[in-house]
């Protein structure tokens, strides 16, 4: 093999050496980095010709030259060097991109600049930081990673989409997240969720088709410069992905391997048991009844368990049932649940074509029963000169996901994660053979079914393939103009399967029901711009760009439903008998936008960045409109009075503003619509829509930072902040009922809000020497946001938060708990104490709402990471934090059941807190009222909205700890022929703390929630990992 | 070579020109929401009955309000479902009684547009009577809503009431009325409008009695116009009125047949409008509410939340020759925990795969009697006419006659034919009856309700309240 390789070597070096024999001076020499590590694949160009070479495995390279040639030698991830082709050797030291402000930036519509030459706010995300935690998509893999972007998990099912935000929450009514541009073409960005019955399975993520391993850097944008370019699609800031391209020389491989291991980040709610169970039951008869429960046959507490047993049949049934324990949070829970993810990839070029091949296998089982997921992907991406100044790119990733999910969050009785926290642990979850029950075990668990049975026996899945082609062709017209054009095609399928088997569960009743749903994502975009690249004298360097790109998307959901199915054997829908169910959807929406970009500097020292972008969308009734941004920038550091300055590498002033959109609602809605139902076999009309003529929202953006690079780039960082004013907010404006529409809503363009931020990031190498190094880095963000302007008719008061004039948006509005009645264990409410009524009451109808000043959204964010390497072992950890932030525990329900609902305790369970915290007796300081069957003010406490359920949000999360080491140096490792060979365990969110310490929940995933409310979905996981990365 | 790639060039760019020139997206600015033909105009007001057939409404929540807060069935809690309702004690946010009061305002938006509407400017050629019996139609569905209306939310019956009645909007997207800021009307007026539009739809049924539709009994007729005016004039206990057409409510007694008791299980189980039947919803398994149907909420494995009371059998009195007693109507059945527990078996009876597949039953011929009864028995105390048809019923069921009429007989009957179908509540309160606590032990139990109390009406719900600053709360909530 390693003969082979040399051979190869020797072969490929001769053909160099006769192509360009009898030509002028050969000059050779060795390319490093700064670790005087060899960097193969190198690419050595002659400046202003095609003549060319690679390094070898060595790091070696050897080209014929002129005198007078100029060698650049580019290789990604390192800064470009320019050297005069001077004598014979000459051996470059190829720096760090990384460590310097000097990289090259992707911006908007591809365009590459190096950070002195933009006065953006881009953020870039390394392929390594990407691939370091092995989600099942790289959106998770960007939590911490930028700043002042919220990245939270909403779900802990693999394939689960987080949400994502940057610079904070920018509408209340259209969309939030982020355009995903993909190489330069917009993608597609539908929910998946489209048509698996309205979100209560399993989501899934669409960016969960691409994989993170083929990614090579991803830019987020956030300012008004960057973003301008994109318009109305820009408001809520732009993920660019850049993939892998090929890179010259011989054949590189790379082999990754991980396996993990998966549980619950937190332990999350414990729940009674069994013996608890009934002490609770007990002593909620007792206090509700006393002797008066047993008709006087009763005198005391310990003789009411005689006559609970003749009135509760589960009590008798648990007895008859020789009293078993079934802990439904270990039944449901996945210990250790397996993840494996395996990766191989190969490039190799010569001075025409290169190409990146890769495929990648993915196979994650979920932490809840039945959940599994599995990810198949392809791509080659190839790019070759045609002529000199003709290059194509071709590029095609393919990939197929299938997710095993479940019932997710909703109260439906097969959830899971429902179930673990509902279910007696009175009622066996198997029967005396050992098999799950399912025959009475509805008779035993208060009509719930048995979830782990139902998991098993019923299907939620989703089936996705997702292929994505871009071609691009770059034309260099003469040194100063290029033209390109690119036609980018995204498509997708998803099919979805519901199935609820008949045996047990909600398929029992219909017996059976089956509901499947195909969804097609098509979209195309076709771009075709010119950059002409000109100087105005010695120092005026411009920039300019025209551009014009037009997309098109297009979606149909296809479902068919049915019942009646004649075994259990049989689930598709071909075996459904009856209650036959199908409907279509079709949209589509299309996109157009011309644009220009002038990008100017006064010898590298000023800078100008200007943007325009006339845009329409197919989404409105008035379809065009026009954004802007203007930017400028210093660069301070090539200023006379700070050129000598040594300790100071880059400081640079930037200032940007300008007008982006938001056109992120549904589509179609500016027609007032007409459902069509059935009645009486016939054609019904509902009006479904009032119709409008609301349009985009408009975002006026101010931002302002200074970034620095100091003492020969050790130490680095900047601090910016930025104001977003957005106006003509969309609102679908609550109508009274009156209004005589099902849906009493009509969406309207009203109302401002405001976000301000400061944004710090701050990186320095403590300690540098060849040996070791020590690096630490942080960044911070601020946010804060008001609304500042709305009409008292559109606002919007929710049963617990509200959207109003001068306050936050989402603000909690609620009652105020005032704690438990320590004379007789009533709840206790304040009644008014914003109009300075101090009281408290235990009659919840006399209490007034609160404003709270607080919301879901964190007020701050951070992240620290440090990372050490001593000579072949590295270690290195993420912490990250927010806070200041308010979470509301929706889920009540299912943990403090009171028993005082008839059956609710006797038939379900409620959690060991409230058992052990519950009042007493007079002077007890309880947080939770006493247990009572009767007393309505205790009964409804469960579910009467108050701050005894809104809790801090803040916490705190080692996102990620490493130890590696390097195995290049062991011979045996080196004569396989291997280049590097790095061995590492990761764990992912290992550690967690929550400030509040009566939060049981993970408050990661009610930040994902939109209402920030906890959920009843699959917690977030946390996870060790050992991955195995060789290049060869 | 060349040429290739010059093909391929041009492609690409002709493909980025092609679409610059094309596609401006335009899609045409239609309302939909306007009649333009006889056929819009069948589908806009099937789109009411639709509605109305939807469980929020009469599809079930309807039902469920006139019987959970009475003394026939209670809510156990099984799924939480009606809980507050059966202990009368309900909140603004009330879910099911915001979406009850939400459906049934929706049910009156198509009537409206179709009243608004200039129907002899329909376009094609179409049968001019059709146009007009849909018109009558959609008179008495916009009163039947806005009835509902009222007997849930209005003041009509309570000691601290001032008298409020409910919004009785008179058309759809109102330029004229500013919907945020539009006050309820009295009770007074709401009635001076319902008899108004009662009156137009039975004149524009009358005049259209050639129509296709005059004898649908799954959509409005002028039997069911009058049937439903006598349901108004008795909650209102408007007993002149119901005799000012007493000619009217003979003949249609005397074309409707009381449903025999060897037919009376089956009446409920065919799919279609029996004899008896003036108007039915219609649900089949296509449309049906499925979990959320009625049926399921009385025995369906997955809710079965409403169980009658223990001694329902004995406090209503039934003769245990009743056919209305019997096995098939009403039955202990084994359902979970609660061995021996009654429940309604034979009204909507469909379970399983065909689960809320029953018509609802709007309109029997049995309730235009008892009406009829009462109105003789208090309006012209003419007892013996009265006791006649109230005895059409238990001669009819298996019972034994009465030997005279009475308010509290007849109620009796009323409660006896009525079980379950939504009516005891309603009955109650327009008679001034306190609510009874039949079995104080069983859980969410509203107890002992007395004439008057500000429980009888719902309260204003909150997304109303909260979008509509005309709107005033009813007492106590």
């Amino acid at each position: 093999m390693e003969k082979r390789i040399h051979l190869c070597i020797l072969l490929f070096a001769l053909l160099f050496t006769f192509q360009f024999f009898g030509q002028t001076q050969k000059i050779s020499g060795i390319v490093t980095d700064e670790n005087n590590v060899p960097l193969p694949g190198v690419n050595v160009q002659i400046k202003n010709t095609s003549k060319g070479t690679f390094t070898d495995f060595n790091g070696e390279y050897s080209i014929e030259v002129s005198s007078g040639d100029i060698l650049i030698f580019t290789s990604i991830g390192f800064q470009a060097q320019e050297v005069p082709a001077d004598g014979s050797t000459s051996n470059i030291v190829l720096r760090d991109d990384a460590s310097s402000l000097d990289e090259v930036i992707v911006t908007a519509f591809g365009r590459k600049l190096t950070r002195n030459e933009s006065t953006a706010s881009v953020s870039t995300v390394s392929s390594e930081d990407l691939t370091k935690e092995h989600f099942t998509d790289f959106t998770q893999s960007l939590q911490g990673r930028v700043t002042g972007m919220t990245v939270n998990a909403t779900s802990g099912t693999p394939g689960a989409p987080p949400t994502i935000n940057i610079r904070g929450i920018n509408s209340v009514t259209a969309s939030n997240a982020p355009l995903f541009v993909i190489d330069g073409v917009p993608v597609n960005d539908s929910n998946l969720s489209e048509g698996n019955q309205s979100g209560t399975n399993s989501s899934m993520n669409i960016m969960s088709l691409i994989n993170t391993n083929d990614i090579e850097s991803i830019s987020v944008l956030k300012d008004a410069s960057a973003v301008a370019p994109y318009g109305a699609d820009g408001a809520n800031g732009v993920i660019l992905i850049t993939t892998k391209s090929g890179v010259g020389g011989d054949a590189r491989y790379n082999f990754n391997y991980t396996i993990g291991f998966r549980n619950d980040a937190i332990k999350g709610p414990k729940m009674a048991n069994s013996l608890q169970k009934l002490e609770a039951l007990e002593e909620a008869t007792w206090n509700s009844f006393g002797p008066d429960y047993g008709n006087g046959e009763i005198t005391s507490r310990d003789q009411i368990y005689n006559k609970l047993k003749q009135q509760s049949e589960f009590l008798q049934g648990w007895e008859d049932r020789g009293r078993p324990y079934t802990n439904w949070l270990d039944e449901v829970r996945i210990k250790n649940a397996v993840m494996h993810d395996l990766n191989f990839s190969v490039t190799q070029g010569n001075e025409k074509s290169n190409f990146y091949a890769s495929v990648g296998y993915n196979h994650t089982d979920g932490t809840v029963v039945s959940a599994s997921y599995k990810k198949l992907t392809g791509s080659l991406k190839f790019n070759t000169n045609l002529s000199d100044n003709l290059n194509l790119d071709i590029s095609v990733n393919v990939a197929n996901v299938r997710q095993n999910g479940l019932l997710e969050n909703s109260g439906w009785f097969s959830n899971p994660n429902y179930g673990k926290y509902m279910l007696s642990p009175w009622a066996n979850i198997r029967d005396d053979e050992g098999n799950l029950r399912y025959i009475d075990f509805r008779k035993i668990a208060g009509g719930r079914h048995n979830v782990v049975f139902t998991a098993l026996q019923n299907e939620h899945f989703s089936d996705v393939t997702r292929g994505i082609q871009n071609s691009k062709l770059e034309y260099n017209i003469n040194d100063n103009l290029t033209f390109r054009s690119i036609l980018g095609l995204d498509f997708t399928l998803r099919r979805f399967k519901n199935h609820n088997g008949p045996v047990h569960g909600d398929g029992e009743d219909p017996h059976g029901l089956t509901g499947e749903s195909n969804l097609t994502l098509f979209n195309y975009s076709t771009q075709n711009s010119l950059d002409y690249k000109f100087k105005l004298g010695e120092k005026h360097n411009f920039l300019a760009t025209g551009l014009y790109e037009y997309t098109k998307y297009k979606n149909l959901n296809l479902y068919g439903e049915g019942t009646n199915f004649p075994n259990e054997n049989i689930t598709n829908l071909s075996g459904a008998t009856s209650s036959f169910f199908a409907e279509s959807t079709y949209s589509d929406q299309m996109k157009m936008r011309w644009v220009g970009l002038l990008n100017y500097n006064y010898d590298k020292k000023y800078l100008v960045d200007l943007t325009y972008s006339y845009q329409g969308d197919s989404r409105f009734s008035e379809k065009w409109d026009s954004f802007y941004s203007a930017g400028l920038g210093w660069n301070l550091q090539e200023e006379n009075f700070l050129k000598n300055v040594e300790s100071i590498n880059t400081l640079r002033l930037r200032l940007g503003y300008g007008i982006t959109g938001n056109a992120g609602i549904g589509r179609n809605l500016y027609q007032a619509l007409m459902t069509y139902n059935i009645y009486n076999n016939g054609p019904a009309g509902v009006v479904s829509g009032y119709g409008t003529n609301a349009k985009w929202e408009k975002s006026q953006r101010l931002d302002i930072a200074a970034s620095f690079e100091l003492f020969d780039y050790r130490l680095t960082g900047s601090i910016g902040a930025y104001i977003n004013l957005t106006s003509d907010m969309l609102f679908n404006v609550p109508l009274p009922y009156s209004a005589e529409l099902l849906n009493s809503r009509v969406l309207q363009n009203l109302g401002e809000m405001r976000n301000t931020g400061i944004e710090l990031e701050l990186a320095g190498d403590l300690i540098r020497t060849p040996d070791f190094n020590w690096n630490l880095s942080a960044n911070f963000s601020t946010f804060s946001n008001k609304v500042t302007s709305l009409p008292s008719n559109a606002e919007i008061i929710e049963t617990t938060r509200t959207v109003q004039e001068g306050r936050k948006i989402w603000e909690w509005y609620m009652p105020e708990w005032a704690g438990v009645d320590p004379d007789n264990g009533l709840p206790l409410w304040y009644v008014d104490r914003a109009n300075g009524d101090n009281s408290t009451t235990s009659d919840y109808s006399k209490v007034k709402r609160q404003h709270l000043g607080k919301n879901l959204f964190p007020t701050y964010q951070g992240s620290i990471s440090t990372r050490i390497d001593y000579k072949k072992l590295f270690v290195e950890g993420t912490l990250n934090f927010s806070g200041g932030n308010r979470l509301y525990e929706n889920t009540t329900m299912v943990l403090y059941a009171r028993g005082t609902d008839a059956g609710r305790i006797n038939s379900f369970n409620t959690s060991e807190d409230v058992i052990k915290n519950s009042w007493r007796e007079p002077g007890d300081i309880a947080k939770y009222p006493r247990f009572d069957w009767n007393d309505n003010r205790v009964a409804n406490a469960v579910s009467q909205r108050s701050t005894k359920y809104l809790h801090d949000g803040t916490y705190a999360r080692l996102r990620d700890i490493a130890i590696g080491y390097n195995l290049n140096e062991i011979s045996f490792i080196k004569n396989l022929g291997i280049r590097d060979f790095n061995l590492a365990v990761r764990g992912t969110n290992l550690w967690t703390w929550i400030k509040d310490k009566d939060l049981d929940w993970d408050p990661e995933s009610a930040m994902a929630d939109p209402d920030g409310f906890t959920t009843l979905k699959t917690p977030p996981v946390k996870s060790i990992s050992i991955n195995l990365n060789i290049n060869f | 070579m060349k040429s290739t790639m010059i093909k391929y060039f041009g492609i690409l760019i002709g493909f980025g020109f092609l679409f610059s020139c094309t596609t401006d997206p335009k899609i045409e600015d239609a309302d939909p929401a306007e009649i333009h033909t006889i056929d819009n105009l069948r589908q806009f007001q099937d789109g009411a009955y639709q509605i109305m057939s939807r469980y929020q409404y009469w599809g079930r929540n309807q039902i469920v309000a006139g019987e959970v807060r009475a003394d026939n069935v209670y809510a156990n809690g099984r799924t939480q479902r009606f809980v507050s309702w059966s202990k009368m004690d309900i909140n603004p946010t009330n879910g099911d009684t915001g979406s009850l009061f939400n459906y049934i305002n929706a049910t009156a938006a198509n009537p409206n547009i179709i009243i608004n509407t200039d129907l002899s400017a329909l376009e094609g050629s179409y049968e001019k009577e059709d146009a007009t019996h849909i018109l009558g139609e959609a008179y008495i569905i916009r009163a039947l809503a806005n009835f509902d209306l009222l007997r849930n939310f209005g003041q009509q019956y309570l000691s601290n009431g001032e008298g409020l009645g409910v919004l009785y909007v008179t058309k759809f997207k109102d330029e004229d009325l500013d919907i945020n800021n539009a006050p309820r009307g009295s009770v007074e007026e709401n009635k001076a409008q319902l008899y108004s539009d009662i009156e137009d739809g039975i004149q524009h049924l009358k005049s259209s009695q050639d129509s296709q539709y005059a004898t649908d009994k799954e959509r409005i007729t002028l039997d069911a116009a009058y049937a439903f005016l006598s349901r108004v004039a008795i909650y209102f206990k408007d007993y002149d009125k119901i005799l000012s057409i007493s000619n009217e409510v003979e003949s249609l007694i005397n074309k409707y047949p009381v449903t025999p008791s060897t037919d009376y299980v089956e009446y409920w189980k065919i799919q279609s409008p029996g004899p008896a039947s003036i108007f039915e919803i219609h649900l089949d398994n296509t449309v049906s509410n499925e979990d959320n149907s009625i049926n399921n909420i009385y025995r369906g494995q997955s809710y079965a939340d409403l169980q009658a009371y223990d001694n329902l059998l004995q406090d209503v009195g039934f003769d245990t020759s009743d056919i209305r007693a019997s096995k098939a109507m009403i039955d202990t059945i084994n359902m979970f925990e609660e061995p021996g527990r009654w429940r309604n078996m034979g009204k909507y009876p469909s379970m399983l795969s065909d689960i809320g597949s029953d018509n609802i039953k709007m309109f029997r011929v049995e309730e235009v009697i008892l009406n009829y009864a009462e109105a003789l028995l208090e309006g012209e105390n003419n007892t013996s006419k009265a006791t006649t048809y109230l005895n059409m019923i238990p001669s009819n069921r298996n019972a034994s006659l009465y030997s005279q009429a009475t308010l509290d007989n007849i109620l009796k009957e009323r409660r006896k034919e009525f079980l379950f179908e939504g009516f005891r509540f309603y009955d109650l309160v327009r008679t001034g009856k306190t609510i009874r606590d039949i079995d104080s032990s069983t859980p969410n139990n509203h107890g002992v309700v007395s004439p008057g109390d500000d429980r009888l009406a719902m309260p204003y719900p909150q997304q109303e309240f909260d979008a509509n600053r005309g709107t005033k709360q009813n007492p106590g909530y």
